[in-house]
Parts: C-alpha cells; structure tokens; sequence
C-alpha cells in the first residue's frame, strides 16, 4: 500500500469513508457485487443499447493477446521488455507470426540496450 | 467447469471460455461504462475486456451457486464478475501494481461490501445514515463524484483511504485536465460536502 498521508485522521473519517464506499454500491456507481444489483444492472441495460466493439467478435483472439491488455498505459520499460520477450516466445512456440508492432518494441528495446551498452 | 480444465483439455476450456464471452460480454460492457467517465470510453471498454479475460485464468476459484434456478445462477456468475471488474478499475488507476489485483485479495484494493447493499443487515441508525450518504452523493458534481471514487482506489479496508500520491495520478489528471493538487482538493471537498450533508439532516 502506498504510505499514508492521513497520519491522525480521525476515525470519523474511516468510518464515513467506508461508508460512502457501501453507498457508492447501492447507487450503483460500481460495477454490481451481490446478485440484487445485477437484477438491477440487468434491468437497467435492458433498455439500453449497448455496441460491443469489434474487438469482441473474435474473443478467442482477444484470450491469445491477453497479456498485452492494459487498461491504462504503464511507463514502465522494462515491463514491456518482458512483454515483449513474451510475444516473442510465444510466437516461436506456436509458429506463428511476429505482429509489426512487437517487431517495433523488441527493435527499439534492442537500441535501446546496445546505447546502454555503448555508455 | 471446462473453463477450468485449461491444463487437462485447453482446447475445451477455451471454447467454454468463449461461449460464456458471448453470453455475459454485453452485460459486462454494460455496467464497464459506469467508469467511462473516470477511464474515457476506450478504458471502459478495455476493463470490460480483462474482465471477462481474468474469468479465464481465474475460473478454478469461481464457486458455483449449488441448485440455483438458470436465473440465480446468471446473476451469481456476473456479481462475480462485478467484484473483477471493480478490483481492476481500481488498480487500474494506480500507476503500476505491483501484484494480481484478483490473486492479490484485500490488500491492494477495496473490500467487496461488508453488508448487503440493499441494507437489510444493518441496524436502523446505519441505515438511516446510509441513505443520508446516499442522498449526500447526489448533491455532489460530476467531476466531484467522479474523483470521489476515484480516490477509493487507495482505499485500505481498516484505515481508510490513503492520500492520493502525485506521481500515482497521471491518468486522473490527464482525464481531468488538471494537477494533483487539484484532484485532492476536489476530493476533500466532495468528502466535506458529504459530511456537511449528513451534519445538517442531524441538526
């Protein structure tokens, strides 16, 4: 956990948060916990018309590029170095092909380690 | 079952995979948008992406619900997949876990609700203090409500939530077009309000 900067925050405080947290639930401002809320989520969506992105037509698809779905971008290097060493691997295990875009990173990882070497 | 069968008869296991992909992917997407406005649309879909992607390599921990009807049992495998879909949203937000949210359990993120969200088990006075709160939650502004929870991403089951670190908040200030000094004081504003709220119904 990262440090906390709440160093003699009231116990109040703890207790409220956590109840907003319960109340952020019931209005259905997080994603449905408990089998009522997903009647209610269901209820709600129903009405709704809901476009599914390309992306999920081939989920099997999506199941083999798993490991490069982020969320959120991540700064950090050296992840996608493994990321890519991983693609790689995988590739050479199933004879498949190298996508254009790992070809790019493993490139660019690989500069990037002889200029490291250099200095 | 199937799913879980990924080391004995992965071919299986994929194909069942898939199948509960199409069945349950409108749903999770559905309810994936409820963060668009924190994570912008193309997160939203991503998390409802590796939502359904975790069920793959997390199906041996799922428990199925024992002689529930075709119903009971749909709602019980999405309010699974509620508590994914929650935990990754909330990492998601924090710049690099360092561990599995879902392996991870309580320490890295929050809690699943200790009570049933519809109240029933608490006691008159929580109740009565939760739907002030939830009353409260609506005087708040969008850009407040949406940082609120936000901010639950450094959430400690125990302790509370713990002050945002600037350099965990690139992706809130990008979101939000402004700095992190910002973002926690519209926090601490929107958590003011709400205490404000509930202080005046006491009055």
């Amino acid at each position: 956990m990262p440090k906390s900067g709440h160093k003699g925050k009231k116990p109040d405080s703890c207790a409220l948060e956590r109840e907003i947290l319960h109340a952020m639930h019931d209005e259905d401002w997080l994603a449905p916990e408990t089998e009522e809320a997903v009647k209610r989520a269901e209820a709600r969506l129903a009405g709704e018309k809901i476009t599914v992105p390309t992306s999920f037509e081939h989920p099997r698809d999506l199941l083999r590029r798993s490991g490069k779905i982020r969320i959120t971008r991540r700064s950090d290097r050296n992840a996608q170095s493994d990321e890519a060493r991983e693609d790689l691997a995988r590739a050479a295990r199933e004879g498949g092909t190298i996508s254009s875009e790992v070809e790019a990173r493993m490139k660019k990882d690989r500069d990037e380690a002889e200029s490291k070497k250099k200095r | 079952m199937y799913m879980s069968m990924q080391a004995e008869d992965p071919s299986n296991a994929e194909e069942a995979w898939a199948e509960f992909f199409y069945r349950h992917s409108a749903y999770v997407l559905g309810v994936c948008k409820r963060f668009q406005n924190v994570l912008g649309n193309a997160g939203a879909e991503d998390l409802a992406q590796e939502t359904l992607i975790r069920v793959y390599g997390k199906a041996h921990t799922f428990k199925p619900l024992a002689n529930g009807k075709p119903n009971e049992a749909r709602a019980w495998v999405r309010a699974w997949l509620g508590q994914i879909a929650n935990r990754l949203f909330f990492t998601a937000l924090r710049r690099t876990p360092t561990l599995d949210p879902i392996d991870d359990g309580l320490s890295e993120v929050p809690a699943p609700p200790l009570v049933d969200q519809d109240g029933t088990s608490c006691s008159p006075i929580a109740a009565e203090q939760r739907r002030l709160i939830r009353e409260a939650l609506h005087t708040l502004t969008e850009r407040e409500r949406d940082i609120l929870l936000a901010s639950f991403a450094w959430y400690e089951p125990g302790v509370g939530c713990h002050r945002m670190p600037s350099e965990e908040l690139a992706a809130l200030m990008e979101r939000f077009q402004t700095t992190a000094v910002n973002i926690r004081q519209i926090r601490a504003r929107a958590f003011d309000k709400v205490q404000r709220y509930i202080d005046d119904q006491n009055k």
